[in-house]
């Protein structure tokens, strides 16, 4: 339940006893029953076959037991880890560190560079790795430019280097909105006991910054667990890449079926470490009137936050623009004409999971504001956790499942958008949630006492008035639908091509300038979206 | 006269808290009833059953003598023919002022007429095609009230119906609302934290605490001879004595005072601030301890009898100032039995 809104101010006659304040929060009826239909649509399309995922590797315990101690399964293991700690610890350092200069600091153009720093946010992961080995290597066109060789960044050093362009931004956004809205008073209570500027930062600001430096981290380590595009193309063998080659590759589908749970228990314990590693202390957020004290850089310091800056930019941005802009006037492979028909499916896939979304979003959120319990509670959780679940996994239970049960629905349209709409629904739920609570309740109250039932309510009052996080909403869930790839590779229909799936095979077969023209247009593509959710914000 | 609103024994509790307890009430028709309590007595849950917006633990509602709720029954709020004007007006910001007033009243060529009437019972004729957010929180109310009368519920509920507005304009805007009502000939309930209000707009008035009714009768009654020392503290200011009653005379420290009861024996004395005449006379056994001054009044208090204390309301004439000496004229009491009293 949150606050009720504060009781009006009583004005107590001169003698009478000082009322006793006993108003209750706001009470919540209980949903009618059909509330919950729609929520269910959304949550059950992943939620069953997961659970028949368990179900069949626990069945099968003896397979399942042999699979999980293979040394294969250890290097796995070993593998995952050690990518999760160098790109953890590197989107640290310049996630926080161009939050810092960003926020903190005099650096010329700082308007600019806080866009330009999170941009990377629009390019996919399996395009940056693209650009990655299609620029390095001996063929690359580094070398074709510049007259020199990079060494291919195959295996662990393209995974590192791509996951960290495809996460730090998760970090950047995190920690410049914790620095925003830090209250200035500590620094400054630290600086007049005599701290250092670097001393401030050190024992004030960072340990402040602990809550959104963690939930920054946990995304990044969440998203290169379950990243499958980069580390399939760079050929290094992390869980997802292994999951997807056993599946594809062997007839025995067991070991695939009980890699893919691993691969959830990992997010488990990742999810767990950064709990166990929050510190005691609550950091409360206080309404900031004052700007934070800026810090003066230097000519020298100047110079050498540009050149950070501009190094990352160029890394980031301008490396997997350029390369992919310079293969589009080659053709090494085959000639074959722009893939329109893979246009088409990533723009139909994208709608259709958009609508059936925002259609489903709409009814969630009057059910877990309007009516909140512990069971909605529960219900937010779950669609929490969907989101959270590594696609790999998603998109592998739900073949075994319609396999099984599914029989004509396997590989349709419809289930694609089913799951489409399951993965990301969580994210049109928060939009959507969050516009509602903005609406006051005695609104639809007013609906009904005139005569309007809850349907009609909800079409007419609610709807009208939760328009824009509804859009924002269908909007993200439009972008995130473009850029999917596993769960798109292992159920789209036969014949059903998208943009993601075309420029991953074509890079996956080293067809880099086949894969180029497709790669810029996601990333325009993609860009439109994040203008519009960034301008109306404003 | 029959009731618009008929509550019987309603309760009703949130996780444990009990926000009504054996609540019951009935609005006569035609009437204007204000409901008025403190924060937390139970006013705007009641109004929420008798909306339909919640239901009751137990207990049952009749409006216009047809039964709403009780355990068997449940009629949904868009089937109950009570019109609602909320706290915040809850207009649809996404609608003009006509959608918003016509909104309640099924589609047909009478619809704009009656929209058209109902503006103009409120004073906002031609005001169809404004936004909401265009209007003044006065005009807001009114539109408010204009959508909740059109469809010509059997009753109207009014939830805080002033609170939303600034002191200056809601005693006028209170005036309008009671007028409209009036002139509508709807039966109102509306509820308020605010004595004062529910007395100046009430035609009856009920006052609750703990979410129970304790007493309902029109303004001047429950005034004059409220039931208990609560009610008689929570309607305004006064000071208590004890004192006994034989033969319609009550006899107190203060003296001897003609009372119109049908107690006898021990019993509760109000003596209320508008009935202390005060007059200035430096001799005067009075000491003023205390003023404050309200413009078309002032509030005094006084030390009597070696400490006593009385409060007496004069004219803003003649100016008391602490120090003073004045003479004190007690003019009338209330008594009260003395039991019930927390």
């Amino acid at each position: 339940m949150t606050s009720a809104p504060a009781p009006a101010p009583v004005e107590t006659p001169l003698t009478a006893p000082p009322p006793p304040d006993t108003r209750s929060p706001r009470p919540r009826t209980r949903a009618p029953a059909w509330l919950w239909i729609p929520v269910l649509v959304a949550l059950l399309p992943t939620l069953v076959p997961f659970g028949f995922l368990i179900g069949r590797v626990l069945g099968e315990s003896s397979a399942a037991a042999r699979v999980v101690l293979s040394a294969n399964t250890a290097r796995l293991v070993w593998n995952t880890s050690l990518l999760i700690v160098v790109v953890v610890a590197t989107t640290a350092v310049v996630g926080v560190a161009a939050a810092w200069l960003t926020e903190r600091t005099d650096l010329p153009g700082r308007r600019l560079w806080r866009v330009v720093v999170a941009l990377p946010l629009v390019i996919p992961s399996y395009v940056i790795a693209l650009a990655l080995l299609s620029a390095t290597g001996p063929r690359g066109l580094i070398g074709d430019w510049f007259g020199f060789t990079v060494p291919s960044l195959i295996g662990l050093p393209g995974a590192w280097v791509a996951l960290t362009i495809a996460t730090y931004p998760f970090v950047y956004l995190t920690t410049a909105t914790a620095l925003r809205r830090m209250d200035p008073a500590h620094e400054e209570a630290a600086r007049g006991l005599g701290a250092s500027q670097w001393r401030v930062f050190r024992t004030i600001v960072v340990p402040q910054l602990r809550p959104s430096l963690g939930a920054g981290l946990l995304l990044v380590a969440l998203y290169t667990l379950s990243d499958f595009g980069a580390v399939s193309l760079v050929r290094f063998d992390s869980f997802t890449r292994v999951v997807y080659a056993q599946y594809a590759g062997r007839l025995d589908r067991t070991p695939a079926a009980v890699l893919a749970v691993l691969l959830v228990l990992l997010a488990l314990i990742v999810v767990w470490a950064e709990r166990a590693t929050r510190g005691r202390a609550a950091y409360h957020g206080r309404q900031v009137s004052r700007p934070a004290r800026i810090a003066r850089l230097g000519t020298g310091g100047r110079l050498a936050a540009l050149s950070g800056l501009g190094a990352l930019a160029l890394v980031s941005l301008g490396m997997p623009i350029a390369t992919l802009v310079g293969w589009l006037g080659r053709g090494t492979g085959p000639s074959r004409p722009f893939p329109w028909d893979a246009v088409g499916g990533s723009v139909l896939g994208s709608l259709l999971a958009a609508a059936l979304v925002a259609v489903l979003a709409l009814p969630t959120a009057v059910l877990v504001t309007r009516h909140a319990s512990r069971a909605t509670a529960w219900a937010e959780r779950a669609a929490y956790t969907v989101f959270a679940l590594p696609h790999i996994t998603v998109g592998l239970a739900m073949v075994f499942f319609s396999a099984r049960y599914l029989g004509g629905w396997y590989q349709s349209l419809t289930l694609l958008v089913l799951v489409y709409g399951s993965i990301f629904f969580a994210q049109a739920l928060g939009s959507a949630r969050s516009s509602l609570l903005q609406v006051s309740p005695s609104i639809e109250d007013a609906s009904r006492s005139l005569g309007a039932g809850p349907i009609r309510t909800m079409l007419r009052v609610t709807a009208p008035m939760m328009r824009r996080g509804l859009i924002a909403g269908a909007l993200l869930v439009f972008l995130t639908t473009m850029k999917e790839l596993p769960v798109t590779l292992l159920l789209r229909p036969t014949g059903f091509d998208t943009l993601a799936v075309d420029i991953w095979s074509a890079a996956d077969a080293f067809l880099y300038s086949r894969a180029a023209a497709p790669a810029l247009l996601l990333i325009a593509v993609s860009a439109i979206p994040m203008y519009l959710l960034a301008t109306r914000e404003r | 006269m029959t009731d618009a609103i008929t509550c019987r024994r309603l309760s009703k509790s949130y996780s444990g808290v009990v926000a009504l307890d054996d609540f019951s009430l009935d609005a006569p028709e035609g009437q204007v009833l204000g409901l008025v309590g403190p924060s937390g007595s139970g006013k705007t849950t009641a109004l929420r059953l008798i909306a339909g917006f919640e239901r009751p633990d137990d207990g049952s509602v009749e409006v216009a003598g047809v039964t709403v709720v009780d355990h068997t029954t449940f009629v949904p709020p868009e089937r109950r023919r009570v019109g609602m004007v909320f706290q915040d007006f809850a207009l649809f910001p996404h609608m003009t002022v006509g959608d918003n007033v016509a909104y309640g009243l099924p589609k047909g060529a009478e619809r704009r007429r009656r929209v058209a009437g109902v503006l103009e019972m409120v004073g906002l004729s031609g005001m169809e095609k404004r936004m909401p957010h265009e209007l003044s929180g006065g005009e807001q109310q009114r539109v408010a009230l204009a959508r909740a009368l059109a469809p010509s519920p059997a009753v109207v509920l009014l939830d805080e119906p002033f609170s939303n507005l600034d002191a200056p304009q809601r005693e006028r805007v209170r005036r309008e609302v009671r007028s409209i009502l009036v002139e509508a000939k709807a039966t109102a309930l509306f509820v308020t934290h605010d004595q004062e209000e529910a007395l100046a707009v009430s035609d009856v008035m009920a006052v609750m605490r703990d979410g129970t009714v304790l007493q309902s009768a029109a303004p001047h009654d429950l005034y004059r001879r409220p039931a208990d020392r609560w009610v008689a503290r929570f309607l305004g200011e006064g000071e208590f004595l004890d004192g006994t009653v034989s033969g319609g005379v009550v006899d107190t420290a203060l003296g001897r005072f003609p009372v119109d009861t049908d107690l006898s024996g021990p019993v509760e004395v109000l003596i209320r601030p508008e009935h202390v005449r005060l007059t200035e006379d430096e001799g005067g056994s009075a000491l003023v301890v205390e003023r404050e001054f309200y413009g078309h009044d002032q509030l005094v208090t006084l030390h009597i009898d070696g400490g006593r204390r009385l409060l007496a309301r004069a004219g803003p004439d003649v100016i008391f100032n602490p120090g003073d000496h004045a003479r004190y004229e007690i003019t009338e009491v209330v008594v009260f039995g003395a039991v019930s009293s927390p």
